[in-house]
Protein backbone atom coordinates (compact mmCIF):
# COMPACT_ATOMS: atom_id res chain seq x y z
CA UNK A 1 0.00 0.00 0.00
CA UNK A 2 1.21 3.52 -0.80
CA UNK A 3 2.09 5.80 2.10
CA UNK A 4 -0.54 8.46 1.24
CA UNK A 5 -3.22 5.80 0.93
CA UNK A 6 -2.17 4.30 4.26
CA UNK A 7 -2.23 7.71 5.95
CA UNK A 8 -5.78 8.27 4.71
CA UNK A 9 -6.82 4.85 6.00
CA UNK A 10 -5.22 5.42 9.40
CA UNK A 11 -6.92 8.82 9.80
CA UNK A 12 -10.32 7.24 9.20
CA UNK A 13 -9.82 4.87 12.14
CA UNK A 14 -10.81 6.10 15.56
CA UNK A 15 -7.31 6.32 17.04
CA UNK A 16 -6.65 8.46 20.10
CA UNK A 17 -5.59 11.98 19.10
CA UNK A 18 -2.21 11.70 20.82
CA UNK A 19 -1.28 8.50 18.99
CA UNK A 20 -2.55 9.83 15.68
CA UNK A 21 -0.27 12.89 15.97
CA UNK A 22 2.77 10.60 16.35
CA UNK A 23 1.68 8.25 13.54
CA UNK A 24 1.05 11.18 11.19
CA UNK A 25 4.45 12.71 11.96
CA UNK A 26 6.16 9.41 11.05
CA UNK A 27 4.11 9.08 7.85
CA UNK A 28 4.60 12.75 6.84
CA UNK A 29 8.35 12.38 7.25
CA UNK A 30 8.33 9.19 5.15
CA UNK A 31 6.14 10.78 2.46
CA UNK A 32 8.47 13.81 2.29
CA UNK A 33 11.62 11.71 1.80
CA UNK A 34 9.67 9.23 -0.39
CA UNK A 35 10.77 6.19 1.56
CA UNK A 36 9.94 4.40 4.79
CA UNK A 37 12.61 2.65 6.84
CA UNK A 38 12.22 -0.61 8.72
CA UNK A 39 12.65 1.35 11.94
CA UNK A 40 9.71 3.61 11.04
CA UNK A 41 7.60 0.57 10.13
CA UNK A 42 8.47 -0.94 13.50
CA UNK A 43 7.41 2.27 15.28
CA UNK A 44 4.11 2.34 13.37
CA UNK A 45 3.44 -1.31 14.26
CA UNK A 46 4.14 -0.71 17.93
CA UNK A 47 1.91 2.37 18.04
CA UNK A 48 -0.97 0.49 16.40
CA UNK A 49 -0.47 -2.47 18.76
CA UNK A 50 -0.59 -0.06 21.70
CA UNK A 51 -3.97 1.25 20.53
CA UNK A 52 -5.25 -2.31 19.98
CA UNK A 53 -4.18 -3.19 23.52
CA UNK A 54 -5.89 -0.09 24.96
CA UNK A 55 -9.11 -0.85 23.06
CA UNK A 56 -8.90 -4.43 24.33
CA UNK A 57 -8.75 -3.25 27.96
CA UNK A 58 -11.78 -1.03 27.44
CA UNK A 59 -13.70 -3.81 25.65
CA UNK A 60 -12.93 -6.26 28.47
CA UNK A 61 -14.06 -3.74 31.11
CA UNK A 62 -17.32 -3.22 29.20
CA UNK A 63 -17.86 -6.98 29.12
CA UNK A 64 -17.25 -7.31 32.87
CA UNK A 65 -19.55 -4.36 33.70
CA UNK A 66 -22.34 -5.77 31.54
CA UNK A 67 -21.99 -9.21 33.18
CA UNK A 68 -22.18 -7.58 36.64
CA UNK A 69 -25.31 -5.70 35.53
CA UNK A 70 -26.88 -8.86 34.17
CA UNK A 71 -26.25 -10.67 37.48
CA UNK A 72 -27.64 -7.75 39.48
CA UNK A 73 -30.75 -7.66 37.31
CA UNK A 74 -31.31 -11.39 37.80
CA UNK A 75 -30.99 -10.94 41.57
CA UNK A 76 -33.61 -8.20 41.65
CA UNK A 77 -36.04 -10.22 39.56
CA UNK B 1 -13.29 -13.42 40.45
CA UNK B 2 -15.63 -14.03 43.38
CA UNK B 3 -18.96 -15.61 42.56
CA UNK B 4 -22.13 -15.21 44.61
CA UNK B 5 -21.49 -18.29 46.69
CA UNK B 6 -17.98 -17.11 47.54
CA UNK B 7 -19.40 -13.79 48.66
CA UNK B 8 -21.77 -15.62 50.97
CA UNK B 9 -24.96 -14.21 49.47
CA UNK B 10 -27.87 -16.45 48.62
CA UNK B 11 -29.51 -14.79 45.65
CA UNK B 12 -31.96 -17.63 45.14
CA UNK B 13 -33.41 -16.68 48.50
CA UNK B 14 -33.42 -12.99 47.45
CA UNK B 15 -35.41 -13.78 44.32
CA UNK B 16 -37.83 -15.88 46.27
CA UNK B 17 -38.56 -13.05 48.71
CA UNK B 18 -39.06 -10.50 45.94
CA UNK B 19 -41.49 -12.85 44.20
CA UNK B 20 -43.44 -13.13 47.43
CA UNK B 21 -43.80 -9.36 47.55
CA UNK B 22 -45.51 -9.25 44.16
CA UNK B 23 -47.72 -12.27 44.75
CA UNK B 24 -49.04 -11.10 48.09
CA UNK B 25 -51.36 -8.13 48.41
CA UNK B 26 -50.27 -7.12 51.89
CA UNK B 27 -46.76 -7.71 53.17
CA UNK B 28 -46.07 -8.00 56.85
CA UNK B 29 -43.52 -5.54 58.31
CA UNK B 30 -41.16 -8.49 58.69
CA UNK B 31 -41.47 -9.40 55.00
CA UNK B 32 -40.89 -5.78 54.00
CA UNK B 33 -37.84 -5.70 56.18
CA UNK B 34 -36.52 -8.94 54.65
CA UNK B 35 -37.02 -7.66 51.12
CA UNK B 36 -35.17 -4.45 51.94
CA UNK B 37 -32.36 -6.39 53.64
CA UNK B 38 -32.01 -8.68 50.61
CA UNK B 39 -31.94 -5.77 48.20
CA UNK B 40 -29.39 -3.91 50.33
CA UNK B 41 -27.21 -7.04 50.30
CA UNK B 42 -27.57 -7.45 46.53
CA UNK B 43 -26.71 -3.74 46.14
CA UNK B 44 -23.62 -4.08 48.33
CA UNK B 45 -22.49 -7.10 46.34
CA UNK B 46 -23.02 -5.25 43.04
CA UNK B 47 -21.20 -2.17 44.35
CA UNK B 48 -18.22 -4.28 45.45
CA UNK B 49 -18.17 -6.07 42.10
CA UNK B 50 -18.20 -2.90 39.96
CA UNK B 51 -15.59 -1.24 42.22
CA UNK B 52 -13.37 -4.29 41.81
CA UNK B 53 -13.88 -4.23 38.01
CA UNK B 54 -13.03 -0.51 37.89
CA UNK B 55 -9.85 -0.91 39.95
CA UNK B 56 -8.71 -3.98 38.03
CA UNK B 57 -9.05 -2.35 34.60
CA UNK B 58 -7.63 0.99 35.71
CA UNK B 59 -4.55 -0.90 36.90
CA UNK B 60 -4.33 -2.63 33.51
CA UNK B 61 -4.71 0.72 31.71
CA UNK B 62 -1.99 2.24 33.90
CA UNK B 63 0.39 -0.47 32.73
CA UNK B 64 0.16 1.06 29.23
CA UNK B 65 1.65 4.35 30.46
CA UNK B 66 5.22 3.10 30.13
CA UNK B 67 4.62 1.58 26.72
CA UNK B 68 3.63 4.92 25.21
CA UNK B 69 6.25 7.01 27.01
CA UNK B 70 8.82 6.43 24.24
CA UNK B 71 6.66 8.60 21.96
CA UNK B 72 5.50 10.96 24.73
CA UNK B 73 1.91 9.67 24.64
CA UNK B 74 -0.38 8.30 27.32
CA UNK B 75 -3.09 6.08 25.84
CA UNK B 76 -4.13 5.00 29.34
CA UNK B 77 -5.65 8.40 30.22
CA UNK B 78 -8.47 8.12 27.68
CA UNK B 79 -9.25 4.50 28.62
CA UNK B 80 -9.29 5.32 32.36
CA UNK B 81 -11.76 8.15 31.71
CA UNK B 82 -14.09 5.75 29.86
CA UNK B 83 -13.84 3.10 32.60
CA UNK B 84 -14.64 5.75 35.24
CA UNK B 85 -17.70 6.82 33.20
CA UNK B 86 -18.96 3.23 33.03
CA UNK B 87 -18.44 2.87 36.77
CA UNK B 88 -20.42 6.02 37.58
CA UNK B 89 -23.31 4.92 35.36
CA UNK B 90 -23.49 1.69 37.34
CA UNK B 91 -23.12 3.49 40.63
CA UNK B 92 -26.11 5.69 39.74
CA UNK B 93 -28.35 2.60 39.84
CA UNK B 94 -27.20 1.80 43.37
CA UNK B 95 -27.96 5.38 44.47
CA UNK B 96 -31.45 5.08 43.00
CA UNK B 97 -32.10 2.10 45.26
CA UNK B 98 -30.60 3.77 48.33
CA UNK B 99 -33.00 6.71 48.00
CA UNK B 100 -35.92 4.29 47.76
CA UNK B 101 -34.79 2.24 50.71
CA UNK B 102 -34.49 5.34 52.86
CA UNK B 103 -38.14 6.03 52.10
CA UNK B 104 -38.78 2.51 53.40
CA UNK B 105 -41.94 2.03 51.31
CA UNK B 106 -42.29 -1.26 49.42
CA UNK B 107 -44.84 0.08 46.93
CA UNK B 108 -42.70 3.08 46.13
CA UNK B 109 -39.78 0.74 45.94
CA UNK B 110 -41.48 -1.53 43.41
CA UNK B 111 -42.15 1.46 41.19
CA UNK B 112 -38.51 2.53 41.47
CA UNK B 113 -37.39 -0.98 40.59
CA UNK B 114 -39.28 -0.67 37.31
CA UNK B 115 -37.58 2.66 36.57
CA UNK B 116 -34.17 1.31 37.55
CA UNK B 117 -34.68 -1.86 35.51
CA UNK B 118 -35.42 0.27 32.47
CA UNK B 119 -32.23 2.22 33.05
CA UNK B 120 -30.38 -1.03 33.55
CA UNK B 121 -31.72 -2.41 30.24
CA UNK B 122 -30.64 0.75 28.44
CA UNK B 123 -27.21 0.57 30.00
CA UNK B 124 -26.85 -3.10 29.12
CA UNK B 125 -27.89 -2.41 25.52
CA UNK B 126 -25.45 0.49 25.40
CA UNK B 127 -22.64 -1.81 26.54
CA UNK B 128 -23.35 -4.23 23.70
CA UNK B 129 -23.34 -1.42 21.14
CA UNK B 130 -20.11 0.02 22.56
CA UNK B 131 -18.47 -3.41 22.56
CA UNK B 132 -19.49 -3.94 18.91
CA UNK B 133 -17.97 -0.56 17.96
CA UNK B 134 -14.73 -1.43 19.78
CA UNK B 135 -14.54 -4.76 17.94
CA UNK B 136 -15.00 -3.00 14.60
CA UNK B 137 -12.34 -0.48 15.60
CA UNK B 138 -9.95 -3.30 16.55
CA UNK B 139 -10.64 -4.99 13.21
CA UNK B 140 -9.73 -1.79 11.34
CA UNK B 141 -6.57 -1.42 13.39
CA UNK B 142 -5.55 -5.03 12.74
CA UNK B 143 -6.04 -4.41 8.99
CA UNK B 144 -3.82 -1.33 9.25
CA UNK B 145 -1.23 -3.31 11.21
CA UNK B 146 -1.13 -5.97 8.49
CA UNK B 147 -0.48 -3.26 5.88
CA UNK B 148 2.54 -1.72 7.65
CA UNK B 149 5.05 -4.30 6.37
CA UNK B 150 3.86 -3.74 2.79
CA UNK B 151 4.15 0.07 2.78
CA UNK B 152 5.92 1.71 -0.12
CA UNK B 153 6.61 5.26 -1.22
Amino acid sequence: MKLEQFKEKINNINFSKETLVVINSILDRAIKKKEITDEEKKDLSELIKLEIEAAGIYADSIKEFSQALENYKEELN
Amino acid sequence: MANNKELGIDFNNTTSNIEKSTDTIEETPEMKSNIITDIIEAGKCFHERITSIKEDFINKANELKNKGSEWGIDVSEQIIKKIEESYHLNDMIIKEYKITLLENEINAHNEKIKIAEKKLDELYQNYHETKKKIEEFQGDMNDALAEVDHLSA
